[in-house]
């Protein structure tokens, strides 16, 4: 893609958001992000023939990638404490999750409409968890990992968990940064560590 | 019993002479269902398929496809569970306990084919049915089921073993809805071995682990 490609790619993309935020799910149209980038409609296709559901379906990823990013800028080091940097990482999804006012309206307003998409999200950050995960704990995590642990199966099933818990949190209290390390220890690793 | 075909684990005469109207159009419904999906399956290819009128149909289920589908959903649950009981009670030892009732639990998932057939081609129905703030009474609901059968289980001087029955409850009904709504290469219901790994690496640990001195007053430092 062109310099100039990628940047009207972006800025549609960004007015995909946009128009969902404000106008909400339903009511999205290729031509109104159409204009709202300053481009056609013609031109968006081009770029996205899937038209409405790719556009969607796109500016949900980029969504996820960006939170990922900014749950693991949130989080502790990776390099310190293992159940620290995990239960930072629950504490930050579930905080940012939160706070992310464009998600909780969708998720009020138009549940039907956004859970289904979010079918795609789950496994992606499942897939991106399981893969920083496994990087720690074939580090050793400065030693607190248990010899002979499995430990792609071992960061398969805590990254499953991590967003079991941050999705719906249960019987816990993940404003509770104590009860989240609890958490983490007795139930996510606790095979894991020593 | 475990595996689940549509057909063979309807109650007996469920689509024979002696069923009812109601069970034959359940099980009408979860055939199509397993073959076209949900949003697909229509009143008339049930009420087709139980060789029932349409007007039967309605006099059975007053709503329609909705209170079909709640209805077949609700009796699936139900049986799910009432399965699972009869194989948690034969087991004593925590690690054969886990193993059956985790393994019981995935397989009867991985072999209903009308659960199958949505989750492969509407995943989204069945996100929005435990995804978020939906999974909250699923979640309930399951792990009041789960947790007397671990309760016998839990480390003598737990100072919350009703609590820690409930928790780690909880933790086993997340890994088994993961596993069923992202089914893992790794973990083959049908590989007791596979399932036995998963519970003493795992979930076996979580279970028999001494309890913690309570948290509040042991971490928090700030």
């Amino acid at each position: 893609m062109t310099g100039r490609a990628a940047e009207l790619v972006g800025r549609v993309l960004d007015a995909t958001y946009a128009e969902v935020a404000e106008h909400g799910l339903g009511a999205l149209t290729v031509e109104a992000v159409a204009v709202r980038a300053g481009s056609s409609r013609a031109t968006v296709y081009r770029h996205f023939p899937g038209g409405r559901d790719e556009l969607v379906e796109r500016t949900i990823r980029r969504e996820v990638g960006r939170f990922f990013a900014e749950v693991l800028d949130a989080a502790p080091p990776p390099a310190g404490d293992l159940v620290d940097h995990v239960a930072g990482l629950m504490a930050a999804a579930h905080r940012l999750l939160d706070e992310h006012e464009v998600l909780q309206r969708l998720l009020v307003d138009e549940a039907d409409a956004i859970v289904p998409s979010l079918a795609l999200v789950f496994p992606l950050v499942e897939q991106a968890l399981a893969g920083h995960l496994r990087g720690l704990l074939e580090q050793g995590a400065g030693g607190a990992v248990r010899a002979g642990v499995d430990v792609a199966g071992a960061a398969d099933h805590c990254a499953r968990l991590v967003l079991s818990y941050v999705g719906s949190p249960g019987r816990w209290d993940l404003d509770d940064p104590a009860e989240i390390r609890r958490l983490v220890r007795t139930h996510l690793l606790a095979g894991v560590l020593v | 019993m475990g595996a689940i075909s549509i057909t063979d684990a309807t109650p007996a005469g469920a689509t024979g002479a002696g069923a009812t109207n109601e069970e034959r159009i359940r099980a009408a419904a979860l055939d199509c269902i397993a073959r076209h999906g949900v949003s697909k399956t229509t009143v008339d290819d049930v009420a087709r398929q139980a060789g029932v009128s349409r007007a039967t149909l309605y006099r059975v289920f007053p709503g329609g496809k909705d209170t079909l589908v709640d209805a077949v959903l609700g009796r699936e649950v139900a049986r799910f569970f009432a399965d699972l009981a009869v194989e948690l009670r034969r087991h004593d030892d925590p690690e054969a306990l886990l193993v059956a009732g985790v393994g019981r639990a995935l397989r009867f998932i991985a072999d209903h084919e009308a659960l199958q057939a949505v989750v492969a081609t509407e995943p989204g129905l069945v996100l929005s049915l435990v995804a978020f703030h939906r999974l909250g009474p699923v979640l309930d609901a399951a792990t009041a089921f789960a947790a007397p059968f671990l309760r016998p289980h839990v480390p003598a001087g737990d100072p919350d073993p009703e609590g820690t029955a409930l928790d780690v409850a909880e933790l086993l009904v997340r890994v088994v809805l993961s596993h069923a709504l992202r089914p893992s290469p790794r973990l083959d219901p049908h590989d007791e071995a596979a399932v036995a790994r998963l519970v003493r690496a795992h979930l076996l640990p979580a279970l028999l682990t001494e309890p913690h001195p309570p948290t509040k007053e042991s971490e928090v430092t700030r």
